[in-house]
């Protein structure tokens, strides 16, 4: 019955990437979906199933998986990121009524619920909302990057399910708060320098995309992008990283490897979108292509999403002091920004960035 | 279930936790060694002996799983012990909500539950439950997650994510005086700022006077440590920083009051407080400078006489960047952090002029259509692969997680084939296979890596992909096709005759001409097909591919029953200029059967055969009586003009000059069509039929003689005399 279950979920995952990539009308669309049909007809013990996420668990039929492959943690991490917990399939079911619920999750903002055998919604659960402090809920944020960052090992994988919180969280605060510097956290001890700065990175990314329209699935990889980008640097030395004095240049050479490290490892997790794997690997490139890692890329150009969190990354860490160095005001990173722009920078996010800040604070 | 506050766990829970922990150190351990390896067996036993121990205190016990916690009773036990944590997401990954341990369990019982935990067959829930009274395990009994108690709220959409207060608990509990010695650590592990924040939402200025003690305590007076280190200095200050100014003011007289400074200890703290510490230190003085009085009078004035210039200092410099954090700073950039530019650069002069920049520029010209393209996943998963590919090219990275780093690129491939990204799988092909990655991946890698693109499976799916969207990118798929090579084409040649799609045999056939003669032996092999479709491809394959090793073979299909096989091969030995083609040619030509009669017509001018040219004067000469052949005339006519053979002008003139008293139209059709076909003679032999069609009365043959007399300057010439 499992075998028969994921085979169900491949094919609906499956036209899911097709649905997004080309179209609901695109022949890999249609196949899948009525592949996942004939699947499901031999599912059906009673006139419903059900699939259903409680935590990061698949449920089927009130039944949960015990194993998860790749396409398992997409279908979660779509559905989740959709609102979705749980979704019935009446018997009944065609082709053409699932490549339409398909093509919603792809694209739509909300589910129609049109569909005569299919229904979706949530799963009730005691969640206390709080709409207090932005800071505080920031603060909560930067402990659950901390707990993912450390808690990461070997052979225990990083809690993206936490992360995608995180970003939830973040792109929800950033809609009910109208001042990004409200949120942007303070710039603490250097060993907390990480955390704080991966999340306030998401934040300011997270909100240059915002400002350029982008919303949805996009938003949330964007801001796992920004958690994510300096990921790498869990594979750098501590004593180099949290140094009170200056780095020599052999240790300089170690840090200058962190986009390797950080792309090498959340390559081989299946649930980090594609958008934090480029970030993290291109976020010291420059609009000019240079910047570093220096590999063979030098002729081609920086991922438009880099360059969003390389002004982000940017401008948060001249914010941070270090035992031998005091932090830089605002407007002289914003001065320094507009200087750059156009060498180390895209000169429009540069600009759209600027505009947006100046909007919410006079500088 | 107050976990945080809970001081020590019963004994029976602590029993039970530590055979927990027990458990669990085998259950990690099981992958590392054999199962009868004496680390499990002495965890077993450990894990047992302390379920003795708890079942002297109690028959029964109730584990409880709540996602990542687990709890006995009222307790959770100790969430901050990843064995334990550990366990519980494994009970709830495998839909376990609850374990009760009885009296009466044996060591083999609890081995073969250990068992149960390790087996890799991945089974959950209720089938779980079955699992364990399977193999006999009594006196542990598995209570499986009831999701159908969850409600189902339809058509509903989760929104936000709840905030956790744990340390506004602890604050409080401080403020009120609550807290243990061992729980003021936790105070200090609460960054500063946070701790201010919480102060400033809890605490109002008329609290008791012990409430500023506690905190001031928890930073400056340490049981703990002797003196006061920079950290709890620099700490204290950031939370003075962030204290709302009345409460600030308070804490400050009360910890004035507290501190037992030296002016030595002082100058030493002052040597490593942070740059930016010590202005805002000034600031805090000099605003508080009433209360302050000697040891913190001295510190003011040292604070004072500190050189706040604004220098930038950078990390270091590698070439011609300097390094701040992780960024370099290119040369341009780092000339504004010199001390003059710097100073200019942050005056407030500047600081007005690029505030009027920023208000008087434009809207954002990103235009959110190319950010979309930017964004679609076709193009983010070819970055992404690119970067992954780029790690191949690195110098630092372990032949471990270069292999990692190939089977990931080998799951990618999986998912391009499903969705027909030939590019991508191209790339990957091209970076696997570079001679200098083969030689750091040794043979073993190289080999699966070879295995996995030859595998039946990857080639049946890059077939099904090709048949479903293989032409919209065509040159990768092509690309691919030859990178795959011979492995690929019995399997295109079988999708080929299956197709039904005649577009997609059409792609199919191209695709299988751009693998060149590598494919002969295969169309050799299926030249024997039953099915006339099929031969006629394969002949077709044979023309295109350079398949003339093969040419006997086709001479025999010249004789064959179906027709359209038969002047295929006709045209597959013109293709190949045997010496026995034009003979063929002629004796189709003189062929009674209408089919082969035009199909040699046709292809004698594809070939440009000038040797048939008699034949063909012959059967344009011959008398339609009937009016039936007037377009079989028409295609002969064509075919002389490709041909280009001069021995055809004169017959030609004579049909223009012929008079008709039947078929009149059938015969204006056929001069129109002569005079279509001149320009493929040479120019010279043509010349009287244009004169003549100069002189035409019929418009379109007249129209089409000022044409040829205007390209052809010698004419033109001519003209005017």
């Amino acid at each position: 019955m499992q075998d028969k279950v994921f085979e169900f979920i491949s094919y609906i995952i499956t036209a899911l990437s097709n649905c997004s990539l080309y179209s609901d009308s695109h022949p890999a669309v249609i196949y899948h979906a009525e592949k996942a049909v004939k699947v499901m007809d031999n599912l059906f013990v009673e006139d419903t199933i059900s699939l259903a996420i409680i935590g990061s668990n698949m449920i089927f039929n009130d039944v949960p998986f015990a194993a998860k492959n790749i396409l398992v943690s997409n279908l979660i991490k779509r559905l989740r990121r959709k609102g979705i917990e749980k979704i019935i399939f009446t018997k009944g079911v065609t082709a053409e009524e699932l490549k339409g619920f398909i093509a919603e999750i792809a694209f739509s903002k909300r589910i129609s619920g049109i569909y005569p055998h299919i229904t979706s919604g949530i799963i009730e659960v005691n969640v206390k909302t709080d709409d207090g402090d932005i800071r505080a809920i920031m603060e909560i944020n930067i402990a659950k990057v901390k707990e993912a960052y450390q808690e990461f090992s070997g052979d225990k994988k990083l809690d993206m399910l936490g992360l995608e919180d995180v970003v939830i969280s973040l792109v929800s605060s950033l809609t009910r708060e109208a001042g990004i510097f409200n949120i942007i956290s303070p710039v603490k001890s250097y060993s907390e320098y990480t955390y704080a700065h991966a999340a306030n990175v998401s934040v300011l990314s997270i909100f240059q995309a915002e400002t350029l329209g982008i919303k949805g699935e996009l938003l949330h990889d964007i801001g796992l992008a920004g958690l994510l980008h300096d990921f790498g640097k869990v594979f750098v030395s501590k004593e180099i990283l949290e140094k009170k004095s200056k780095p020599s240049l052999e240790e300089w050479i170690e840090i200058k490897k962190h986009p390797v490290y950080g792309v090498m490892y959340l390559s081989r997790l299946s649930d980090v979108p594609n958008l934090a794997l480029i970030a993290a690997f291109e976020h010291h490139m420059k609009y000019d292509s240079t910047g570093y890692p220096e590999t063979n890329r030098r002729s081609k150009k920086q991922h438009i999403i880099s360059q969003i969190i390389a002004i982000s990354d940017f401008f948060d860490a001249l914010r941070t002091e270090r035992p031998y160095r005091q932090a830089l005001d605002v407007p002289v990173i914003i001065g320094l920004l507009m200087e750059a722009s156009g060498k180390d920078f895209n000169p429009i996010l540069v600009e759209s960035f600027l505009n947006s800040l100046s909007s919410v604070r006079q500088l | 279930m107050q976990e945080e506050k809970q001081e020590k766990l019963p004994i029976d829970a602590e029993l039970l936790s530590d055979a927990i922990v027990e458990l669990n150190i085998s259950r990690r351990s099981i992958g590392l060694y054999p199962p009868d390896h004496p680390v499990i067996k002495e965890s077993i036993a450990r894990a047992f002996d302390y379920l003795q121990r708890l079942f002297e205190l109690r028959v029964e016990i109730t584990l409880g799983v709540a996602m990542d916690s687990l709890v006995v009773d009222e307790n959770t036990i100790n969430k901050k012990n990843p064995f334990l944590k550990e366990f519980a997401r494994i009970l709830h990954n495998r839909g376990i909500a609850a374990i009760k341990f009885h009296l009466g369990l044996t060591k083999d019982e609890l081995i073969r539950f250990h068992e149960l935990l390790t087996m890799r067959e991945l089974i959950a829930g209720s089938a779980l439950v079955d699992y364990a009274t399977s193999r006999n395990i009594r006196h542990i009994i598995l209570i499986p997650i009831d999701f159908a108690g969850f409600r189902f709220v339809e058509g509903a959409a989760k929104a936000d994510t709840k905030v956790d207060t744990i340390w506004q608990d602890y604050v409080s509990n401080l403020l009120l005086g609550r807290l243990s010695d061992d729980e003021e650590d936790v105070i200090s592990s609460i960054p500063p700022e946070e701790l201010a924040g919480l102060i400033n939402a809890s605490m109002p200025e008329t609290t008791e006077t012990t409430a500023y003690d506690s905190v001031i305590k928890v930073y400056l007076k340490k049981k703990k440590e002797p003196g006061l280190s920079t950290e709890a200095f620099n700490k204290f200050f950031s939370l003075m920083f962030s204290l709302k100014p009345e409460l600030r003011k308070n804490f400050m007289s009360k910890a004035i009051e507290h501190a037992d400074l030296k002016s030595s200890d002082v100058e030493k703290l002052l040597r490593r407080t942070t740059p930016a510490n010590l202005q805002k230190m000034v600031k805090l003085f000099t605003e508080n400078s009433a209360m302050l009085q000697g040891t913190f009078k001295g510190l003011l004035d040292k604070l004072a006489s500190i050189k706040t210039d604004t220098e930038f200092n950078f990390d270091l410099y590698d070439q011609n960047s300097a390094i701040v954090h992780d960024i370099e700073i290119g040369e341009d950039i780092k000339k504004l952090f010199d001390v003059d530019n710097f100073k200019i650069y942050v005056s407030e002069s500047y600081q007005q002029e690029l505030q009027k920049m920023l208000e008087s520029s434009p809207e954002s010209r990103v235009e959110i259509e190319d950010l979309r393209k930017e964004c679609r996943d076709e193009v983010i998963d070819r970055a992404a692969l690119g970067a992954l590919l780029e790690l191949f090219e690195t110098d630092f990275i372990s032949t471990e997680d270069t292999q990692r780093l190939v089977n990931r690129v080998l799951e990618l491939t999986d998912i391009f084939i499903e969705t027909c990204r030939f590019r991508e799988i191209l790339q990957i092909c091209d970076t696997l296979s570079s001679p200098a990655l083969k030689q750091k991946l040794g043979d073993d890698t190289s080999g699966m890596i070879e295995a996995f693109f030859t595998s039946e499976k990857f080639i049946n799916e890059f077939i099904s992909s090709l048949r479903l969207w293989g032409r919209k990118d065509r040159d990768s798929a092509f690309g691919l096709a030859t990178v795959l090579g011979a492995k690929v084409i019995d399997p295109l040649l079988d999708a080929l005759i299956e197709e039904a799609d005649a577009s997609i045999r059409k792609f199919l056939l191209s695709m299988l001409v751009s693998l060149g003669s590598e494919i002969i032996p295969y169309v050799a092999k299926r030249l024997n097909d039953d099915q006339w479709y099929i031969v006629r491809n394969m002949l077709y394959l044979l023309r295109e591919c350079d398949g003339k090793s093969h040419i006997a073979v086709v001479r025999k299909f010249t004789k064959d029953k179906n027709l359209i096989i038969r002047v295929e091969a006709l045209k597959t030995l013109l293709h190949f200029r045997t010496n026995d083609s034009v003979s063929y040619l002629e004796s189709y030509l003189q062929s009674e059967n209408e089919t082969l009669r035009r199909g040699a017509v046709r292809l004698a001018g594809i070939y440009r055969i000038t040797e048939v040219t008699p034949h063909l004067i012959k059967l344009l000469e011959k008398k339609d009586l009937f009016g039936a052949e007037a377009f079989y005339k028409h295609d002969i006519v064509r075919v002389l003009g490709e041909i280009g053979d001069t021995r055809a002008i004169a017959p030609l003139m004579k049909i223009c000059k012929a008079k008709a008293l039947f078929y009149r139209d059938n015969l204006q059709r056929l001069k129109v069509e002569i005079f279509k076909s001149l320009g493929g003679y040479p120019n010279e032999a043509i010349k009287p039929l244009v004169e003549f069609g100069l002189k035409s009365r019929n418009k379109q043959i007249n129209a089409i003689s000022e044409q040829l007399m205007d390209k052809n300057h010698e004419f033109s010439g001519r003209r005017g005399n």
